[in-house]
């Protein structure tokens, strides 16, 4: 199991999570997303995500699945999107 | 400018016993996000197909199905499973708050989680999912929020202005406000005292200025128009009419209606933009100018009808490709006596050998909603492929300034329809590339007019 830090770099509203989940859920991975001091919550729930309301720019924390996938997402997140 | 209106709510529905169990109404809400997302333009697909996935979030469904199993009925499992989950990844906001939060339309829930929720619970109640109410006159359009769903169904033709309590400048309402050049103040929490029925005026500011040298040169602002309806409204705000659309009367031969308001005003009609088979046939398949060479007596008889209108009246060719076709197209109209004939250039082919084209036509007209599909490959059709349909894509720019700079080497007039010539950014743009006109939705003349003069 991996672990990951990666800054948003469009935040994680609607479209930018909705792709960040569908990778996850596609992945067929647990993955949990949070802040550094928060509460992380699973990535496969878009509605748990979008609650994070995560801003442009913040550092989050990934961790589970496999260190490609954790690269994958890592990019994804901080693709300007 | 100055925007008045009466104010119009729009209410949430009053509750009622559920008809359908949870899980089948969540189903019902994907349903509809992803059916929705099919016709919608690109930026507001994006948003809908979002919140289809919010409808089908698995933890989401897991935890209706255990309050459902715990004996609550749908609409409460529907909002306190939301709620939930919005609880444990917001630490500091209780369960019971965070619930009310999302049943009630307050706080600081997403309002798009909060738009799945509230279409969900009125399908579980056989309700049909809340729609701006529509009085049928202009009207200032006041709402708690506003989802992507709530801005396609809303009525472009009466809604003069937009007001909610809750949003941002980034939120759904915001963008397709703009998009569809609605004036709107999104995220004003004083407006929840504004009363129905209440005269209101909203001041609209003046655009930013741009390169005044490039906007100064007054650019007429036509009219799309394909009914009696488009045509009423236009008469009041467009310089003339820049595509009339013929396929939506057919087989009616019969324009003079339509264009009976713009005596001594340009009005362009465009040939029968049909596909072999049906309406929506192949965009890359036989349709547009291709149909009508395989159809000759149709143009025929549509070209006579034209030139009986006994007025000057311009007649340019849908999807156009090569200049043989523009050839085909304007010998066919001259022989029918009509002076100024003209192309659609909406086909990459067509925009790179506009020197050749406009050699044997009279003017052009840019179709924007095709060129993009065609340039970027992606068809206007796949919801998936929505953030390609971009008309301010540089390949799309480079095309549309090619074809305006083949016209004015030959001093033929260039001009551009399509929807995105309602955004008055890119109108802006298209008349910076130097457009000698641009011809839009008559309800999207306004806005444009004001800030681009």
């Amino acid at each position: 199991m991996g672990i990951r830090a990666a800054i948003s770099k469009a935040g994680l509203h609607a479209r930018p999570a909705a792709v960040f989940v569908k990778a996850v859920l596609d992945s067929g991975a647990t993955v949990h997303v949070g802040r550094r001091d928060g509460a992380p919550v699973d990535a496969r729930s878009i509605v748990s995500v979008l609650a994070l309301d995560i801003q442009p720019g913040e550092r989050l924390v990934l961790t589970g699945g496999d260190e490609e996938l954790l690269d994958r997402l890592a990019a994804l997140l901080e693709a300007d999107q | 400018m100055i925007i008045s209106g009466r104010v119009v709510w729009k209410r949430a529905p009053a509750p009622r016993e559920a008809v359908l169990d949870a899980r089948e109404a969540m189903r019902r809400a994907a349903n509809y996000y992803e059916e929705r997302a099919e016709t919608a333009p690109a930026e507001a697909a994006a948003m809908l197909l979002a919140q289809a996935m919010m409808a089908r979030d698995p933890l989401l469904l897991q935890r209706i199905d255990e309050l459902t199993g715990a004996g609550l009925p749908p609409d409460r499992a529907i909002a306190e499973a939301a709620a939930s989950l919005v609880a444990a990844a917001s630490p500091g906001v209780g369960s019971q708050g965070a619930a009310s939060a999302v049943a009630a339309g307050e706080g600081a829930v997403n309002l798009d989680v909060r738009d799945v929720v509230d279409r969900a619970i009125a399908f579980a109640g056989g309700l049909a999912p809340p729609a701006p109410p529509n009085p049928g006159y202009p009207h200032v359009l006041v709402a708690q929020s506003l989802s992507a769903a709530d801005m396609l169904d809303i009525d472009r033709t009466t809604v003069v202005g937009i007001v909610t309590v809750e949003g941002g400048p980034t939120s759904h309402a915001a963008i397709l406000a703009r998009s569809f050049a609605i004036p709107a103040i999104i995220g004003y929490p004083e407006s929840h005292a504004l009363k129905e029925g209440e005269l209101v005026h909203i001041e609209v500011p003046p655009a930013p200025t741009r390169d005044t040298a490039t906007v100064s040169r007054r650019v007429p602002l036509l009219a799309n128009i394909s009914s009696a309806a488009d045509a009423a409204l236009a008469a009041t705000v467009a310089d003339g009419v820049g595509l009339l659309r013929t396929e939506f009367l057919h087989p009616s031969l019969d324009y003079a209606p339509l264009i009976a308001a713009f005596d001594g005003k340009p009005v362009i009609i465009r040939a029968l933009d049909l596909s072999e088979g049906d309406r929506d046939g192949d965009p890359l398949g036989v349709r547009g100018l291709r149909y009508l060479r395989a159809h000759p007596d149709l143009l025929d008889a549509q070209l006579a009808a034209i030139a009986r209108l006994g007025r000057p009246v311009s007649v340019m060719a849908p999807m156009v490709s090569t200049v043989d076709d523009a050839r085909w197209f304007a010998a066919r109209a001259r022989a029918h006596g009509l002076a100024d004939v003209g192309v659609m250039i909406e086909v990459p082919a067509a925009a790179l050998c506009a020197d050749e084209i406009l050699a044997v036509v009279d003017f052009a007209s840019i179709g924007t909603n095709d060129l993009v599909q065609f340039t970027l490959a992606a068809s206007r059709e796949a919801a998936a492929l929505a953030s390609y349909q971009d008309a301010s894509h540089p390949a799309v720019l480079r095309l549309i300034e090619m074809t305006i700079a083949a016209g004015k080497r030959c001093g033929k007039p260039v001009s551009v329809c399509g929807e995105a010539a309602a955004d008055p950014a890119f109108a802006a743009t298209l008349i910076g590339l130097g457009a000698s006109s641009l011809s839009l939705a008559p309800a999207a003349i306004p806005l444009v007019r004001n800030i681009i003069s």
